[in-house]
Formats: C-alpha cells, structure tokens, sequence
C-alpha cells in the first residue's frame, strides 16, 4: 500500500485537474449553437436522410422545409458558421452514425474554397470539442494531432469567455431546463443565436433579418478582391476528397450548391471565374454543381437588399424563395434530364447585363441595391 | 514539432512510456530513434547536416584518442631508450599531429556552419563592395536551407573535440551513443550546449523510473509553457509590429516595445530551456542550466555570466582561455604593461579577449552586422569597464560610496538592465541602421501625446494583455528573487503539505488555459539558431 500511495496521490491529481478544468468549461464555455445542432442531428427520435453541409451563407440560406415539401425527404442543414469542409467530413461521418444519409448538399462558399485554408484554424478544434460520437471524435485527434494545441484537445478553451459576466450568463443558463433539453432557447443569449440575426426556424435553419435598404460589409468584401485568380485551395481539394469517397464508399449521393451572394459583391468579387475554377473541378470528379450565383432572375429573383451583408448572408424572405427554387430544380433533376438555360442564364457577362431589367420583370419592382 | 503541440506531449508520453519498458540496456538506443525522429519532423533532409558532424566529429575524436594511447604506449614501451631531448620531440611531433587533426576538425565544422550561416551575409558584403567601388564582379546569393539547431549542435561536437584533445577524456568509441550525445531531442534546437563529460553518461546508462523525476520535470515543463504561452506570446505581436514597422513609430512606442522585447526574449529562451530541462528531466537526465536570473545582473559581464550560461561557458572555456594564455597575447601582456602602465597594460590581454568573444557571440546570433553591433556592444562595454576599474575605486573613495550596499546594488542592476535593454535595438531591430534610427527617436520623438487615444492597444495589445503581462513579469520576477536567495522553489513547494502544492500547480496549469495567448503560437526564438 505504502508502494502504491505515489501513484494513488498521481491518478487523484489527475481526477482533480479533470474535475476543475470541467468546472472551468462549465463556467467560462457558453453555451452555443453547436452543441444544439450537433444534438439536433443524433436525436434518436429522427431520422435525417439529407444532410446540408457548409457554413454560414449555407445555415441563413437553405431552409430544409423547402426539399422536404418537394422531395419528400427529411433534410437537417447542418452547416455552422466558421465551418471548413475538413469540419465537414468530420460532422459528415457524425451524422451518419445516427442517421441513414441518402444525400449529402455540399454547400461551395468562395470564402472557404477559393482561399487558402490554415491548418489548425481555431474553429477547427472547436467544432471538434462538440462531437460527442467518442468514435469521430478520436478519430479527428488522430487524424489532426499535429495541429492540434493540447489545450484544446482537454476542454472547450476557444470558446471561454473568462469575465464575470460570462460566467453568471453560462452558469445561469447551464442551470436550466432548456440546456438540458438541448432547446435552441439555451444556444444563446435571451434566445437569440450570435450571428444568426433571426428567429430559429427549425432543421438547422435561422430566418435572418435584412435592414431595408442597401447591405453593409464593402470593406470586407474589398479583402477578398483578388483571390478569384487563386483557384480552389489544394487543403480543401485534399478534403473535399474525403467526403466525396466516403460518400461513394457509402452509397450517399453528394449535390454540390452555391448558394448566390449580393449580386453587388458577386461582380466585384469575379464570380464569373470563380464558377469557371469550381465547375471544372466537380467535373472532373463527376458530381453534380449547381451554381445558383447565376440563377435566372425569373426562377430566383433578388437584389442586394434582400441580403443582411454583401458578403453573402441572405435575409429569409429571399431564402425561402432560394430554397423553392432550388428543391424544385432537384425535382426536376430527380424526375429526368434538365435543361440548364430553364434555370440559369448562360454566363455571368449575361447575367450581369440584364439582370436589373430582368429583375424588374419578374416582380414588378425596380431595382434598389448598389 | 513545437513543444507546446499535443504533437509533442504525445510524442513525450510514448518516448518516456517505452524508455522505461525497455531493458536499461537497450534505453540509450530508443533515446537515440527517438531523437532522430523528432529532428525528421522538421525536416528529414537538413538531417544530413547532423549526420555528417556527427561523423566527422567521432571520427576525430578516435583519431585523437589513438594518438594519445599510441603515444603514451610508445613512451612506456621506450622509457629506457629514449632520452629527455628525444622523448619531448616526439611529444612535439604528437601534438602536432593531434593539432592538425583539431584544426580539419574545425575546418570542416565551422566551414559548414558557415557555409550554410554565413556564405549569403559574406557575398551581401561583397556584392556591396563591389557596388561601392563601381565596379567587379556581382555575386548571386544562393538557396541555402539553414538546418536547424546546427549551431547548437555544432558548438556542442566542437567542445567534445577539444576537450578530447587536450585529454580531458577519451573519445566514445561506439558511434551511435556519440550521434545520441549530439542530437538528444530536447536540446537539439535551442541547446543548452551540453558538455560530454557531464551529460554523456547520463544519456547512456539505464534507470528505473522515479515519480519525484517525472513530477519535477513536468513541473519545470509547466514553468516553461506559462513564460511561452503567456507571455512570449501575448507579447510578440507588438514587437513585431513596432520593430518592423520602426518608421512609423518611435518615443514610447519604441520604449515600449524594447521593453517587451525584453519580456519576449527572456520568457521565450528561458520558457524553451524549462521545457527541455523539464523533458530531459523525466527521462532522468540533469541538462546545465542555461539561465540564473540574469535581471539580478549587477554588470554586464556579470549578465553573460546568467544568461545562455552555456554558450558563454563555452565561449570562455575554447575562445577565451585559448586565446587570453597563448604566447602571443603573453607577449601582448608583456608588451602593454611597459608601455601603458601595470594596470592598464595588464587588463589589455583580457579587453581584447573580451572584444573577440563577443564578436563570436554576435555572429553566433546570425549573420547581420546588427548581431555583429550587439556582440561589440556588450564587449566594448565589459572590455572598458575593465580598463576604468581603478578610476572607480578612486571614486568610490571619493564619494564615500559603499560598495556593498544595497541602495548601491539596487542601481547596478538598474544600470545593468538599461544596458541589456539598449542591446535588444541592435538585436531585434531589422538591420544595424534600423537599430540605430530607433534608438534616436526613442528620445527625439518621445511624446506624452502618443499615450492619448487608444493607438498604443491598436498594436496587437489590449489593456487586458498588458495586464496579463505585468502579472506575468511580477510572478516571474518573485519566483527569481527566491531562487536569488538560495530558495529551491519547486522543492519547497514539494515540501508543503499535498493541498497546499496541489492548489499551486492546480493554480498554474488553469492559469496557462485561461490566460496563455490564443493565436497561432509562435516559434522558439532560439530553435531558428
């Protein structure tokens, strides 16, 4: 016994250590959206047969409400803001440990494709600390043990918030019924969800506000002036692989999407390339891409003050139209061959030229945005 | 592989894990893969680099022993027949040889060491030249990859070579417990530069493991990631922005910015060396101390004397010594006294001694006339402090100061931390000229108007940050003052009943998650030497 005091006064330390740095999470860890909808995705009540992956132009863009009317499905838009596809192919495998996913929706966002991608990047572990499946989660830290800051491989450091506020909001809502239920009452703040500028309207989706005239965020914008030129990251080429073989492996059929920003930004930012750089990439892996930045007016009509930022963050009013318009092309897909000029005009030099007058003819309303 | 990944702490745990599974036969072995394996995570072709001093320098070292054996063997085996005039011949011979020996050995050493340091400053200076004369031949810098730690390690292979020759002791005849003396993973980048005689042995004999060790060891490495984490870290970002951006500043932004240098430099360095001591620790290994409380300097020689204690050691030991006792400088010594007095002539050998060695230490820290400025920087000082000995013992006399006292200790210390702080302009600044434009206008554009506004937290520091580091700097500066007073701190901790030492490093391990800097860590300073 006398031998074994050392190593029984080690293991208690260590139980120590785990017991406060759990308090710390605890206190310091609000709690947030990811942990909601990562529950959300293995309730054991629902069965998800289509998951929507991508990050926050895709959560305030597709509303799953849409394809399930249409296609008869039972769709969760799992896309979290700050979510790199390498998070994506983690959160895939997640979700098919509990569900049956027949389909994958791939949202392609310029911002994480067309940019190169930091290993390591913070939110990377962050949304790894939330997957509960001990199976995924692992396999992250392995796959990623060499980026990856010990610090927050033990608990939720990013996301601490060390001010006595925080603390009594964190505690205050951990103590309740809601956090425990995993209701989205508890994912944020008196409700409401940062950065999701809108009530939660289910499945994964946020109806987000527009402000009534022109869109802000031309400085950022200006930031990204520049890297259509760069062509899709060879980090996400590399990542995007994975989900496209696992999705094969699994039999799940993988829809690659783009979800159209402010047509504003669209015509600064060079999407014209941008689409020329991705469609050539999918295919060559022979998977279906659908460029809604190129819609036709008269199928999804919207101006840049439908959108709460230039950047891309559309308000609800347009995401319910993007999102009928886009179940109804899949539809269409599903039932046989689509013509593509029925639902997209035949390059952006067009687009750009009629779009305003085109825009005008489908609602009758005159164009407000830039 | 930075010490701070889970990379490196998994690493850690498998390499301590089989170490102590291992029949203590086999340990030195798996010390070696190990530390092979982590010089392949940087970079697996730089490793030939190490490989080849390793080589160069065994092979050396046997060639010297045997001349020793054979030498001593043949003047046993002649003690008869050889008279005195011919047995000191053939010593003289002997030496000889050895000596050539040493000098291919550090031809080839220090030839590579520069090659891959140097060659690019030297065809800079000459191409400069050129262009200054108006006419020549240009030359094109060419795409060299520094290896890594290749000064430590070179350093490292060199003293054992010296001290092989001059018999100190024999050479190690097994090859590969010599590659593990000269690559041991911890101290492969950023040193201590280990000594043969105290660490070699230490690294090849087999042991059990011992939980106080380990316990130490991770405690040494805690110390280490807090001064990195929290500190070097949080700090680097200002730095680099005044520094690098020097035009645009200037007053209490360059002050500032000397100062956190200072916080940067010292907690990055001594953060590094707490880690490596803390690792080598676990494996049982007792590595030099690198650093004792160098900010209780009350002189700039007496800094070196603290800080990178072990490159000034070695400094002192195979650049100093070698150079202050040979004939020539005899003779210098001789001649001097007769011509400029007992004192001033007698200090003269040591000035100059002084002024070499820190011209090698400058140029250790890189190849730029702003690291050669800050080794002459700290030299001229010591060397000219030398020479004015004797006029402040007349004014000491005079004023009636006490040297002893402890109002007279506490301004030695501040005079000395103002001097390492000067140093830092040349060390950190972007080139020689930019050190000394900053040093100006630390002064001629110093301005209470630039603490309006919130353009000094604009720079990659918030107020919280500074007050994490000043928080920081106090804790450090405690624990130093402890240790200055004879204080073995984790000792007495360790004495302390278990609530007490387990809410201290409870205390420390939640500190470092809730304050260490989130942002991409930086590198060790010293792991680019």
């Amino acid at each position: 016994m006398k031998k074994s005091m050392p190593w029984i006064r080690c293991a208690g330390f260590l139980v120590g250590l785990a017991v406060i740095l759990g308090i710390c999470d605890f206190c310091f860890a609000p709690s947030g959206y990811v942990r909601f909808i990562l529950h959300e995705v293995n309730r054991k009540d629902t069965q998800y047969d289509t998951i929507i992956l991508g990050a926050s132009h895709a959560r305030s863009a597709i509303n799953p409400e849409y394809l399930d009317e249409e296609l008869g499905t039972n769709t969760l838009n799992l896309a979290i803001p700050g979510e790199t596809v390498k998070d994506a192919y983690y959160l895939l495998k997640d979700a098919c440990e509990s569900n049956d996913v027949k389909t994958v929706i791939m949202d392609v966002d310029y911002q994480y494709w067309m940019d190169e991608q930091p290993q390591g990047y913070f939110t990377e572990p962050f949304i790894c600390q939330n997957i509960t499946n001990l199976k995924v989660k692992t396999e992250y830290l392995l796959d990623n043990w060499d980026t990856i800051d010990l610090r927050n491989v033990l608990v939720r450091r990013l996301s601490w918030d060390c001010t006595w506020s925080s603390v009594k909001q964190n505690v205050s809502t951990k103590m309740t019924e809601a956090y425990r239920e995993y209701s989205i009452e508890a994912a944020g703040v008196d409700g409401k969800v940062e950065g999701a500028d809108g009530p939660y309207i289910g499945k994964g989706f946020f109806y987000r506000d527009t402000f009534g005239g022109k869109p802000g965020g031309a400085d950022y914008i200006d930031l990204w002036v520049g890297r259509d030129n760069a062509g899709v990251d060879v980090n996400v080429s590399e990542q995007f692989g994975w989900i496209n073989d696992y999705c094969k492996e699994n039999g799940i059929e993988l829809i690659c999407v783009t979800s159209p920003i402010a047509p504003a930004a669209m015509q600064k930012l060079g999407m014209g390339k941008v689409h020329d750089t991705l469609q050539k990439a999918f295919d060559e892996l022979g998977l279906k891409y659908y460029d809604f930045n190129k819609a036709l007016m008269s199928f999804v009509p919207r101006d840049d003050i439908h959108y709460g930022d230039l950047e891309g963050h559309m308000g609800g009013a347009l995401a319910n139209t993007y999102s009928q318009a886009f179940a109804k092309l899949l539809k269409d897909a599903q039932d046989g061959e689509i013509q593509e000029s029925d639902y997209f005009y035949a390059s952006f030099d067009e687009m750009y030229q009629t779009m305003k007058s085109d825009y005008t003819k489908a609602t009758g309303l005159e164009w407000e945005g830039y | 592989m930075s010490f701070t990944t889970l990379h490196f702490f998994l690493f850690l745990a498998m390499g301590v894990l089989i170490y102590y599974l291992l029949p203590k036969k086999l340990q030195w072995v798996w010390l070696l893969v190990l530390s092979y394996l982590y010089y392949f995570t940087f970079s697996i072709k730089t490793s030939v680099f190490l490989i080849f001093t390793t080589v160069v320098t065994y092979t050396g070292g046997i060639l010297l022993t045997r001349m020793n054996e054979s030498s001593k063997a043949y003047l046993a085996a002649n003690k008869e027949t050889l008279d005195r005039a011919a047995k000191k011949a053939y010593k003289e011979k002997v030496k000889k040889n050895k000596r050539r020996v040493v000098v291919a050995m550090l031809l080839l050493c220090f030839g590579l060491l520069g090659v891959v340091k140097y060659l690019n400053f030297v065809i800079e200076n000459i191409d400069a030249l050129v262009l200054a004369v108006g006419h020549g031949q240009y030359f094109e810098p060419v795409n060299i990859i520094l290896p890594l730690g290749i000064s430590f390690y070179t350093f490292q292979s060199i003293s054992y070579i010296i001290d092989v020759y001059q018999g100190k002791y024999s050479a190690e005849k097994n090859l590969f417990k010599y590659a593990l003396f000269v690559s041991f993973f911890p101290q492969l980048l950023q040193g201590p530069i280990g000594r043969f005689d105290r660490l070699a042995h230490q690294l090849y004999e087999g042991r059990s493991f011992s939980l106080k060790a380990a316990e130490f060891g991770l405690q040494r490495i805690l110390w280490g990631c807090f001064k990195k984490m929290v500190l070097a870290d949080r700090v680097a970002g200002f730095v680099t922005t005044v520094f690098g951006n020097y035009t645009e500043y200037g007053g209490w932004y360059n002050l500032v910015a000397v100062l956190l240098y200072c916080v940067q430099l010292y907690a990055d360095f001594s953060g590094g060396i707490d880690i490596v001591i803390g690792t080598a620790e676990i494996f049982g290994i007792r590595m030099d101390e690198n650093f004792r409380q160098p900010f209780f300097s009350k002189s700039i020689g007496e800094f070196w004397r603290r800080w990178h204690i072990t490159l000034g050691t070695w400094m002192k030991d195979y650049i100093f010594y070698p150079f202050s006792l040979s004939k020539q400088m005899n003779r210098f010594g001789k001649w001097s006294k007769k011509h400029l007095g007992n004192t001033v002539g007698k200090a003269m050998p040591i000035c100059l001694a002084d002024l070499l060695i820190f011209f090698v230490v400058g140029i250790w820290h890189g190849a730029a006339w702003k690291y050669i400025a800050y080794g002459m920087y700290n030299g001229i000082i010591i060397a000219v402090s030398s020479l004015l000995e004797p006029l402040y013992a007349k004014g000491f006399e005079k004023t009636k100061i006490h040297k002893e006292s402890k109002a007279w200790t506490v301004v030695q210390i501040i005079r000395t931390f103002i001097l390492v702080n000067i140093g830092w302009y040349f060390d950190m600044a972007v080139s020689f000229s930019a050190a000394l434009v900053m040093m100006k206008e630390t002064f001629t554009k110093m301005s209470m108007s630039q603490f309006t506004g919130t353009a000094f937290l604009e720079l990659g520091m918030g107020r919280r940050d500074f007050l994490i580091v000043l928080a920081g700097c106090i804790i450090i500066f405690i624990v130093s003052l402890l240790k200055e007073r004879g204080v073995a701190v984790r000792e007495a901790i360790a004495a302390k009943p278990l609530i007490v030492r387990w809410a201290v490093w409870y205390a420390f391990i939640v500190i470092i998650f809730i304050f260490a800097y989130t942002g991409d860590g930086s590198a060790f300073i010293y792991a680019n030497f």
